[in-house]
């Protein structure tokens, strides 16, 4: 989910490097507001708009005091960290009532399909779908559209009139919701607990997934269940013990994402990276 | 509290990315560095309040980049300096106050 948030943003011209910043606060959000109502969807909803909170911070920064997108991405990991772990700190080791995995009434009878896909928690049938939701959003709505030509020419889109301002405040929006429910997936349901540094850098991996992805949707899918798979892996061989470092794989998702860009530079063909990514709109141009 | 690759980009745009005021901004986010690890040990504050002081004080800088941009006047972009640093002391100042005093 954070990828796909990241890629809204992006999309329309925002850089935003405060994921990690933006993910751990939604995990909190999410895993407090479960600990004291006892429910989970109101902690999954929750943890979307403290994510959107977080990135409203980064766009009034970024586009009422046209900051620099990059160093304000970081500023919102630095802050995030801070009070995910400063406000956290009395949770540590509690656990909270999450969502738990049950199988889908058909699908999850299929013989190994059914084991691997439709035996989870709820949160992973959503994240199937909404890969294909977003592209829909972005390549089928005029919102969409315009929401892609204020990340490409935010010159030429505010000649044709549209609000770009207003564009990239959805965008930052939508994809703060993405993130903080990101967040929130791995407190309600990956682990049931809080542990300080709950996120432990899949911030940045959602970074390298949207360049991996070239920015788009459905390749995003891939690159997360490519990324999850190596993660899977690197625990299974620490857990079988070779000599192979896990450091060495744990660089992976980013090696690949070098590789990736490399390669694409070397057949100079387009990255689909938006033209106008981390500028800033002035208000008189 | 390690972590010191982040303090180290916000010490460089609290110099305003200029050199000579980067042995300040160090100082400076030093102090708030030290002075937090002493709170938590006299008052049990946890010491993620340094990052939270640390994120808010970057931002500050960056919002108050526009200051800078708006104006492009020479006297007001001293003030665009000085504005974050005086900020910056006061805030890794607060701890270091506290855990003198306390």
């Amino acid at each position: 989910m954070p990828p796909l948030g990241e890629i809204i943003t992006e999309r329309s011209g925002v850089l935003n490097l405060g994921v990690e910043g933006i993910m751990i606060v939604g995990a909190l959000t999410g895993f407090v507001v479960s600990f004291t109502t006892g429910n989970p969807w109101l902690a999954f909803f929750a943890a979307g708009a403290a994510g959107c909170l977080m990135a409203a911070v980064h766009g009034v920064v970024v586009l009422l005091f046209l900051g620099n997108q990059v160093v304000s991405g970081l500023a919102i990991t630095i802050f995030g960290l801070g009070l995910a772990n400063y406000f956290g700190t009395p949770f540590v080791g509690q656990a909270a009532p999450g969502f738990d995995p049950f199988a889908l009434p058909v699908l999850g009878n299929i013989p190994a399909l059914g084991e691997i896909f439709f035996r989870h928690d709820v949160l992973v049938y959503i994240s199937y779908l909404l890969p294909l939701a977003i592209w829909l959003f972005l390549y089928v709505t005029r919102i969409g559209l315009n929401l892609r030509a204020t990340g490409e020419a935010p010159v030429a889109a505010r000649a044709a009139g549209i609000g770009v301002v207003a564009y990239r405040w959805l965008g930052i929006i939508m994809g703060g919701f993405c993130m903080g429910c990101g967040g929130a997936y791995l407190s309600l349901a990956y682990t049931h607990l809080w542990t300080n540094n709950l996120t432990g850098g899949r911030g940045w991996i959602a970074v390298a997934l949207v360049i991996f992805s070239f920015w788009r949707p459905q390749r995003a899918v891939f690159g997360a269940y490519l990324f999850g798979g190596i993660m899977a892996v690197q625990l299974r061989l620490q857990a079988s013990g070779t000599t192979i470092p896990s450091s060495l794989l744990l660089m992976l998702p980013y090696t690949l994402t070098i590789a990736v860009l490399v390669f694409s530079s070397w057949r100079r063909g387009s990255t689909g990276e938006p033209a106008a990514l981390g500028t800033t709109i002035e208000p008189r141009q | 509290m390690a972590n010191y690759g982040y303090t180290a980009i916000v010490v460089a745009w609290l110099a305003r990315l200029n050199p000579f005021y980067i042995a300040v901004a160090s100082f400076l986010l030093a102090g708030l560095r030290v002075g937090v690890e002493s709170l938590q040990l006299d008052m049990q504050v946890p010491a993620a309040f340094g990052w939270i002081i640390e994120g808010l004080v970057l931002l500050s800088v960056l919002a108050g980049g526009l200051l800078h941009y708006v104006s492009g006047h020479p006297a007001l972009m001293d003030i665009a300096i000085l504005i974050p640093l005086l900020a910056a002391t006061v805030q890794s100042g607060t701890p270091i106050l506290y855990a003198t005093s306390g």
